[in-house]
């Protein structure tokens, strides 16, 4: 334990500790980031099939043309 | 819209609010009620202080933590009693929002004006306030409420549909109000403890900003809070 | 093509960030008087502009929400709040350790501490209206006009609480020019009480003893826990000489004007801190670690307004 907590090592466990503690997060992100796209890719192509189900509803405004 | 039918308008929300005020005196009640209970709790907690220099800011804080608890209990029911008698859909048809909004700020006003009063009078005669400089100071709390007022109304109408109101109004309301709230602290400690106008007047000043930046950034939002 | 440079630019921050924590321990020489604490600056301050940066991100995202109603702002108002939440609270917390380190307390009520304190708290109350409504149109439009409301006050918080306060112990002099560290003028004959930090100071004497100028100050930590007569001194050149260290704490006070016939004197805090950004090494480091902490929240940020987007738009589907 006198190892660990000596200045000259402390540093360097503190370093490592970090650096593990934002790979892992890293890693973590990563899959985030996948999983996410492609849950993006799946409900738009959800949408595209059934496009009753679309929220967005289209409006068009048509101006009496003046014939 | 015109400029005297808005105020029109305004002068009918506010005098609409004052006469269903009148009629059951519930907000005044409820409101005076809560302000003489926490200055006897605070007298009463405090007991004979003993004159410290810092006496002025303890006096301080504590009239300002009344009137904010006051406040909190106060300022939301405007919007809240609409919603339950349901007569906000009649009031949105009936006034343009900016009407609506200032109606409203104005009642409050004049509600914390009237609580300002009631709460500083207790202070002074159970809490044993020494007031040393009487005009920064009555400056100082009037432009206090004015921040508080025109920094609450529109989170009333924002909770008044929202569950959970009372507590949601008084978490909306805290962080805005802290700037101000420290302003008016210190400055109010200032006054208490005899400084004069030339140093009283930099809190006076960020108060005046303060409110006048909440109202405007009010007048602007509150269409979108009151459109349905 | 676009993935793989999306890939590429991922895996670049992934080794960037290592880098950063690599050279903040490693790289970054210690700077006098705050030994191993001064590396933290290397992540607290790219954390706290950054969490500035995402709210005001947020703010206008909750602008555009209000002009253009789309699930997709709000989504994006939403990631950017949170992200900034994320960012506050790390900052805080490193802060917080710095401030044990080398002021000796974790919460000193420095007007910064108080700043993003309340920051925090905002975007807590922003959470929880969200929280409390259910309808989601309503509740979009309440929450942008909320962060929209709370983005005004902030100025407030940044210039106008500080200076009421006259002083900090925050090194931002070290970093921002044109901050105000004047300190706090106590006058014999009329305000001779004021507060430095949450420290109340009372001004007892100003005198001269030979070609050195004193004041004697009574300090009173917060909580009456502590007071003791200070006497900060100049020298006739107008330096600091003596600088006492507060009771139990480790930051100094210095006397920076005195006027012995008029009664009055200007005192201050100093901490250890300013100037850290001296060192080359250091800056490079700290630069770099601003770019990487900005990337790395714009991609934290882009991942939850994705999934908040698409959440919302299954919902809505459902809905229908």
């Amino acid at each position: 334990m006198q190892v660990v907590l000596d200045a000259g090592v402390a540093i360097y466990i503190a370093m490592s500790v970090a650096l593990v503690v934002w790979l892992g997060v890293f890693v973590y992100l990563l899959r985030i980031d996948a999983e996410a796209k492609e849950l993006k890719r799946l409900v738009l192509a959800a949408r595209l099939q059934s496009p009753t189900l679309s929220s967005e509803v289209q409006v068009e405004y048509r101006t009496p043309s003046a014939n | 819209m015109s400029k005297s039918l808005l105020w029109r308008a305004t002068k009918a929300v506010f005098v609409r609010e004052l006469r269903s005020e009148f009629r059951s005196r519930q907000a005044l009640n409820a409101v005076a009620l809560f302000a003489v209970c926490s200055i006897v709790a605070v007298s009463l907690g405090l007991g004979p202080l003993n004159r410290s220099a810092e006496l002025p800011l303890v006096h301080a804080a504590l009239l300002w933590i009344v009137l904010l608890f006051a406040a909190f209990t106060a300022l939301a029911r405007v919007f809240v009693v609409e919603e339950e008698q349901r007569t906000a859909a009649a009031l949105r048809l009936a006034a343009p929002p900016h009407a609506v909004y200032l109606g409203k700020l104005l009642f409050n006003l004049l509600l914390l004006c009237a609580l300002t009063v009631l709460v500083a009078v207790l202070a002074i005669v159970l809490l044993r306030m020494q007031v040393r400089s009487p005009g920064p100071f009555v400056v100082l709390l009037v432009t206090g409420a004015l921040g508080l007022v025109a920094g609450t109304t529109l989170i009333a109408a924002m909770i008044a549909r929202a569950a959970s109101r009372g507590a949601l109004f008084a978490v909306l309301s805290f962080p805005i109000l802290i700037p101000m709230l420290v302003t008016a602290v210190r400055g109010t400690a200032l006054a208490l403890s005899g400084t004069g106008w030339d140093r009283c007047m930099a809190p006076i000043q960020t108060l005046i900003a303060y409110a006048v930046a909440m109202f405007v950034t009010s007048l602007f939002l509150f269409a979108y809070v009151w459109e349905d | 093509m676009g993935e793989r440079l999306a890939m590429t630019a991922k895996i670049s921050l992934g080794l960037a960030m290592s880098g950063i924590i690599y050279a903040m321990f490693l790289v970054v020489p210690q700077y006098v008087g705050l030994g191993e604490a001064g590396r933290i600056i290397i992540v607290h301050v790219p954390t706290a502009w950054v969490t500035s940066a995402a709210f005001a991100v947020s703010a206008v995202f909750s602008i555009l929400y209000l002009r253009s109603r789309s699930g997709l702002h709000d989504a994006s108002a939403v990631a950017a709040a949170e992200v900034g939440t994320l960012f506050c609270l790390f900052a805080t917390v490193t802060g917080a350790i710095f401030a044990q380190v080398v002021w000796g307390t974790f919460w000193n009520w420095d007007p910064r501490e108080t700043s993003i304190l309340v920051l925090l708290l905002i975007y807590a109350a922003y959470f929880a209206l969200r929280s409390s409504v259910d309808d989601v149109p309503r509740k979009r439009r309440l929450a942008a006009v909320y962060n929209i409301f709370a983005c005004v006050t902030m100025p407030f918080l940044m210039f106008v609480a500080p200076r009421i306060a006259d002083s900090t112990l925050h090194p931002n002099c070290a970093f921002l020019q044109g901050s105000k560290c004047e300190g706090i003028s106590l006058d014999l004959n009329g305000a001779k009480i004021g507060q430095l930090g949450d420290v109340v100071v009372e001004l007892k004497a100003v005198q001269k003893q030979g070609d050195m100028t004193s004041a004697t100050v009574e300090v009173r930590m917060p909580g009456l826990t502590d007071t003791a007569d200070l006497i900060p001194t100049f020298d006739n050149a107008g330096q600091p000489a003596d600088r006492p260290e507060f009771p139990g704490q480790s930051f100094r006070m210095i006397l920076i004007e005195a006027d012995v016939p008029a009664g009055t004197a200007r005192v201050n805090i100093q901490a250890p801190g300013t100037g850290l950004l001296s060192n080359q090494r250091t800056l490079w480091v700290f630069m770099a670690s601003n770019l990487t902490f900005g990337f790395l929240a714009l991609w934290l940020y882009r991942i939850r307004a994705t999934i908040l987007h698409v959440t919302s738009l299954v919902q809505t589907t459902e809905a229908l």
